[in-house]
């Protein structure tokens, strides 16, 4: 196990370095001129020129990415050209907020999601069933920034009742971390009913009937154990489009985090900023990867021993997420 | 005598019985089923409303009249004016034109790199699987939303660069999907019975990979229709989409959003239609995958 | 006489799906007495399994319904039972072994813990003395208690099956019902786990019910056996009787169908045609219209059974035309 964990580990250098690849070969055809967006429209072309020079945008393309990447091994990012201030810094500073955001609102997600998920699947075909798929279904369909919207307009303009902007404490946290978390509760409701449909059709399922075994062990331990694997894939993978998602819902609450930091720096074609921002989010998707096929091992016995297991287990691991 | 010669004829046969049954079948499924069915409608209704916009619209969508800024909802005005005075109505209603443009042909872009992607990866499997394969989990690493943002702000905003950043952002998924169902197909014993008939792979690509694999593919397209819809709404809630005066729902809402305390209206309808529309995707996908597939029903 | 265990009349068990009314089962009723086994025999779709999870109480519902009859256990009829009720039931009083094994354990509890589990249910013992004597159970039918801790991937199919044995007797119930317990596994191993029921069967004194359509499992296994077609019993006796003195023109194809290892070659007689759709059953006899011996009469009025000796039932009326098995 902690050596598929140190694979994964080395595993994932290659995947950041195409991530660094692909940032900065996007960044290479962006049009503009940084040392224009740093100097101003009335700079002189000899400025532009010296800042240029100065900032190492002459230089081959290659050479350029080859030394972005000896100074990120020694943990520089290169300094914002907005700010002048060291990128990694700056990121750090930033992306611990955004990190409470995903991880609150996520924990929305899976809590509200397996709840109303279980609930739907075992009352198949009632009302209850029917009301929740329906809600879970115009759940997935509304765009969250209109969520984050609706929630500020109400609560926070109408009612009053919870501030609208800002990051300072966990009453600041409720609006946003709905706003992440509807889109993926209702996704995870969705992905818990159909995987404990499939599995509460299993002869297993019986069987624990059959042992005497009661309705709510039946429900929770045999059949909802067994239905995580996928629900808990789902869940990984909307950490990942809310850290994504982040961008849109900081700005709409003003949260000082990683999110509105890069939406700035795209708009200001800060280069560096904007490839350390998605740099530390590709990370921390990866390890979210991770920690999601770490989970895979820790409920599924089959998954465990295929991890400790040797060259064949790659294969089928492959085939599960594919 | 060769005893394959009369292999090419029942095949075709059997084919034709299997397509037609298989859509018939799929399709007297779906209509059974009441929500996929509103999907439907919900989209073609969408639909009608993009194509005659001009003839449906009560106003154009940048007459422009400060004096009637901010009206209530009325018969005149049914979902009331924007600060320009503008019909939101019909605003809304040409806005379909640009929803419906940017989730269809985005998809059809990221389906056909992914499709050509997953279905070269799917089939002939080794290097060339993983080195895509390799590829997409780099591509796949950064968030689609983020990806689709930062492609977009370097081509710069517009309905075009819109629809290229988000088809570029979804061919990972895509990529995983199709090569997954090509994966399953080619596992299959009728492929394994068309190799012994020494048929090509450019044949068995075609005649039994492709068919077998294009229902997980469709019900992929219509999701995806759906998030891409969503990811167009969003980037142009950023400015980094459709550029005014053309009405986007995303657009609307993002311009609305400094007149939510008094005028709930202005930000309401186009969010309803934003949801409404992908409501309707999300219904005919899942119920074109139940019609499919009735094993994986629920 | 021998004490009465189970006591089944008039069930019937029908499916209702969207436009359809399955009739699995129709008036079947059956009895069994402490320490026999019964074989229950039919082809595939014939209700047997449906009879089985009948009494289990554990017909799928929707769709299945049981709509009337009588499942009586020790005198009290399962069908008035409580769901509460039921649960200390299975398990404990009847358990039952399920046909496929690859598919009938947990896949993420270890084993042990999946007998443990039934014993903790209906004992109230700690949870060291429920895994000891779980671990007991797991020897009891021939496997080491060290592999107590792995899971049901880790071995192999008559492994599993051995298993799911020691689940269902791992509260030594009165009531066997094992669906097929062998057709899922190799024809070696099916031996060895048949042997292994029938010696626990003698040594807790359990009755069974032995679900099958195979009639060389049935000889050696049964008292009595109850033959199925198309939800009803056709024919139902002591192994003799069947066996030896087989009426039924059903049955008589049964066997003609079977090909006999021992005895010379000769052709198989397999029964023409194929089984009624559930869901629309024939009028009359069921089998008439597969039947070689039908008179016009066997379509058009329902069939009883009729005792021909003591104990052995059959559903025909033309008894006097069918010659029995040479």
């Amino acid at each position: 196990m902690y050596r598929y964990i140190l694979k994964r580990l080395l595993m994932m250098i290659p995947v950041l370095l195409g991530v660094t690849v692909i940032v900065f070969a996007m960044l290479q055809v962006t049009p503009g001129d940084p040392a224009r967006s740093i100097l101003g429209d009335d700079a002189t072309p000899a400025e532009l020129e010296a800042k240029r020079e100065e900032l190492g945008l002459n230089d081959p393309v290659v050479v350029q990415y080859v030394r972005y990447l000896a100074d990120m091994l020694r943990g520089d990012l290169g300094e914002s050209y907005t700010s002048g201030r060291p990128v990694l810094q700056e990121v750090m500073r930033r992306f611990p907020t955004t990190m409470q955001l995903t991880l609150v609102g996520i924990s929305v997600s899976i809590v509200l999601g397996i709840l109303l998920g279980v609930t739907s699947a075992v009352n198949k075909g009632k009302i209850v069933d029917k009301v929740v798929t329906v809600v879970g279904m115009i759940g997935i369909s509304m765009p969250a920034f209109w969520i984050g919207l609706l929630l500020s307009q109400v609560f926070a303009l109408h009612l009053q009742i919870l501030p609208a902007t800002g990051w300072y404490g966990p009453r600041y946290w409720v609006l946003p971390a709905l706003t992440v978390g509807v889109n993926g509760a209702a996704a995870i409701m969705r992905t818990t009913r159909s995987s404990m449909l499939e599995v509460i059709r299993q002869d297993y399922i019986r069987t624990a009937e059959a042992k005497g075994a009661p309705r709510k062990s039946v429900i929770y331990h045999h059949a909802l154990k067994n239905s995580l694997i996928p629900v808990i894939t789902v869940a990984g993978l909307r950490v990942g489009i809310q850290l994504g998602g982040a961008m849109v819902v900081e700005m709409i609450f003003t949260i000082p985090g990683l999110g509105s930091y890069l939406v700035d720096a795209i708009s200001f074609r800060d280069y560096p900023a904007v490839m350390g921002g998605v740099l530390v989010i590709a990370v921390t998707f990866s390890l979210v990867n991770l920690l999601v096929d770490i989970l895979y091992a820790f409920v599924d016995p089959r998954i465990r021993s295929q991890y400790g297991g040797g060259k064949k287990r790659k294969f089928q691991k492959k085939e599960v997420s594919a | 005598m060769n005893p394959m010669a009369s292999s090419p004829s029942v095949e075709m046969e059997e084919e034709i019985v299997k397509k037609k049954s298989l859509w018939a079948d799929a399709w007297s499924r779906m209509r059974r089923n009441k929500l996929a069915m509103f999907g439907l409608f919900l989209v073609l209704l969408i639909l009608v409303l993009a194509v005659f916009a001009p003839l449906i619209a009560p106003y154009h969508y940048d007459e422009q009249n400060t004096k009637i800024a901010f009206q209530f909802p009325s018969l005149a005005h049914p979902f009331g004016t924007d600060n320009y005075g503008r019909d939101i109505l019909s605003r809304v209603i040409y806005g379909a034109r640009s929803s419906l443009m940017v989730g269809l042909v985005s998809v059809c872009v990221s389906s056909s790199l992914g499709g050509v992607l997953g279905c070269v990866a799917g089939f002939y499997g080794g290097k060339v699987d993983n080195a895509i394969m390799r590829f997409i989990d780099v591509v796949l690493a950064i968030p689609a939303t983020l990806l689709a943002i930062a492609i977009a702000a370097i081509l710069g905003p517009g309905l075009f660069n819109a629809v290229i950043s988000i088809g570029l952002s979804n061919v990972g998924r895509f990529t995983r999907v199709v090569r997954g169902a090509v994966l399953t197909v080619r596992g299959q014993e009728y492929v394994e019975a068309a190799r012994s008939i020494n048929a090509n792979n450019f044949r068995i690509i075609r005649r039994y990979v492709l068919p077998n694999a294009f229902a997980p593919m469709l019900v992929e397209f219509t999701l995806n229709i759906s998030t891409s819809i969503l990811s167009a709404s969003q980037l142009s809630f950023l400015g980094l989409g459709v550029q005014p005066p053309m009405p986007e729902w995303g657009a609307m809402l993002s311009a609305g959003r400094k007149f939510i305390r008094d005028y709930w209206y202005i930000t309401t309808f186009p969010g309803l239609s934003i949801m409404l529309t992908v409501y309707g995707f999300n219904l005919l996908g899942d119920g074109l995958r139940d019609a499919l597939d009735p094993r994986l029903k629920d | 006489m021998s004490e009465k265990l189970l006591n089944i009349e008039d069930l019937s068990i029908h499916y209702f799906t969207e436009n359809r009314e399955v009739c699995a089962v129709n008036h079947v009723a059956l009895s069994l007495d402490k320490g026999e086994t019964l074989g229950l025999v039919g082809e595939t779709g014939a209700g047997k399994t449906t009879i089985a999870l009948g009494i289990m109480r554990l017909v799928p519902n929707p769709p299945g319904k049981i709509l009337g009859g009588r499942i009586e256990l020790e005198g009290e009829n399962l069908l008035e039972k409580k769901n509460s009720e039921m649960q200390k039931i299975r398990g404990a009083k009847v358990s039952m072994i399920f046909q496929d094994p690859m598919t009938a354990l947990n896949p993420i509890d270890t084993v042990g813990d999946q007998i443990a589990e039934c014993i903790r249910l209906h004992s109230h013992v700690s949870r060291a003395e429920a895994a000891l004597k779980a671990a007991e159970t797991l020897e009891m039918v021939g496997i080491p208690r060290e592999r107590y801790g792995e899971y049901p991937h880790q071995f192999s199919g008559g492994m599993k099956q051995r298993i799911v044995i020691a689940i269902a007797l791992s509260c030594k119930p009165e009531l066997l019902i094992a669906d097929e317990p062998t057709t899922a596994l190799d024809v070696t191993i099916q031996a060895q786990v048949l042997d292994i029921m029938n010696d626990l069967k003698n040594k807790l004194n359990m009755s069974m019910i032995l679900i099958t359509h195979d009639l060389g499992v049935v000889a050696e296994m049964c008292d009595k056996v109850a033959i199925l077609y198309a939800g009803e019993i056709v024919e139902s006796g002591t192994a003799e009787h069947i066996f030896d003195d087989t009426r039924h023109p059903y049955t008589i194809g049964l066997f003609g169908s079977l090909p006999s290892v021992a005895g010379q070659k000769r052709r198989l007689t397999p029964v023409a045609g194929l089984t009624p759709d559930p869901a629309r059953l024939p009028a009359g006899c069921k089998f008439a219209p597969r039947c070689p011996h039908r008179t016009p009469e066997c379509g058009q009025e329902e069939v009883a059974l009729r005792e021909v000796s003591p104990g052995h039932w059959v559903r025909c009326r033309n008894l006097e035309h069918v010659k029995g098995r040479e």
